[in-house]
């Protein structure tokens, strides 16, 4: 165990269910909300939440569509997303190498 | 000040990434699919070439295998789109490829064949051999890269087999078209099969 100032990490992503959604949304192109809650173990109300936090931080962008009646929302990494999730990984590997 | 594990947190996402790009394979319906129904194509034309069939038969025979090919596909693909939960980048490069093929292979057989009075299927299974390389690596399929160079050999066998130097066994038999035919069944319906049965036990994994 590293002791070391949390500042360092990107607040944002710095929580295991964002961690976890992050790094789903960074293996696939697109993924819709079921596909997130299954993966990252999260009540609905959690993940609405935590995807909340992380649109307005500008991370993810969402799109709503319509399946006959039922609305599906699918997620997808934006580009600011993915560099503070580069960069919170190597800051990871950096607490590693120190 | 916060104690984390930096190693356990990059184990963590390395496992999240990882069960995320699992869930995204192939399902290989459409390797099997295509691979019965250009078989069955090719199997015809020679029981029409032996019948000593002349005329549009052979046109209408291939605008059916492909059009059912296509039509099947796009539903499919149409069908997956509106209920997909998951889209992945390997997946949307591995549509572009296997539609860029597609095409390459209906003027091959629309158009090269008709005007250069010769069999398109060497070049085809050229085409097929880099369709299933990069198949076989995006997928991490280890038993299309198999087909990818065995469909290579063919399509050398192939070319030898139409060429003025090869004897033929038949005069109306077409030796390249039943080799390719077969090679449709072991090299491409075969492999699907095996596909077909990862992503099933895959899915029933998850």
């Amino acid at each position: 165990m590293a002791d070391f100032d949390h500042t360092l990490l990107d607040d944002i992503i710095h929580s295991r269910i964002r961690l976890a959604i992050m790094a789903v949304l960074v293996a696939v192109e697109q993924a819709e909300f079921t596909f997130l809650k299954e993966k990252v173990n999260a009540t609905d109300g959690n993940l609405s939440v935590h995807l909340k936090k992380l649109d307005e931080a500008g991370y993810v962008s969402a799109h709503k569509r319509f399946v006959g009646r039922k609305p599906l929302s699918s997620y997808r990494l934006t580009a600011r997303g993915r560099r503070a999730f580069e960069l919170y990984v190597e800051r990871l590997e950096e607490l590693i190498r120190t | 000040m916060e104690q984390i594990d930096p190693k356990q947190e990059l184990a963590f996402i390395r496992k999240v990434i990882q069960d995320s790009r699992r869930a995204a394979v192939d399902n290989g319906v459409d390797y099997i699919v295509w691979g019965v129904l250009v078989s069955l194509g090719m199997f015809a034309t020679i029981g029409l070439e032996l019948l000593r069939v002349t005329g549009t038969a052979y046109l209408f025979l291939w605008v059916a295998v492909m059009g059912g090919g296509w039509v099947f596909s796009l539903v499919r693909h149409l069908r997956e789109r509106s209920t997909e939960r998951v889209r992945t980048m390997a997946g949307s490069i591995l549509n572009a490829l296997w539609l860029a093929c597609g095409i390459v292979i209906m003027i091959l057989i629309f158009v090269g064949g008709p005007l250069q009075r010769g069999s398109p299927s060497p070049t085809i299974a050229a085409v097929l051999g880099i369709g299933f390389l990069v198949s076989g690596v995006l997928l991490d399929f280890v038993y299309f890269k198999v087909s990818a160079a065995c469909w290579w050999a063919g399509s050398a066998a192939m070319f030898y087999l139409e060429s003025p130097w090869a004897r033929p066994a038949h005069p109306r038999l077409h030796a390249d078209m039943l080799l390719f035919a077969v090679m449709m069944i072991l090299c491409q319906v075969v492999p699907g099969i095996i596909l077909y049965r990862r992503w099933r036990n895959e899915v029933a994994g998850d």
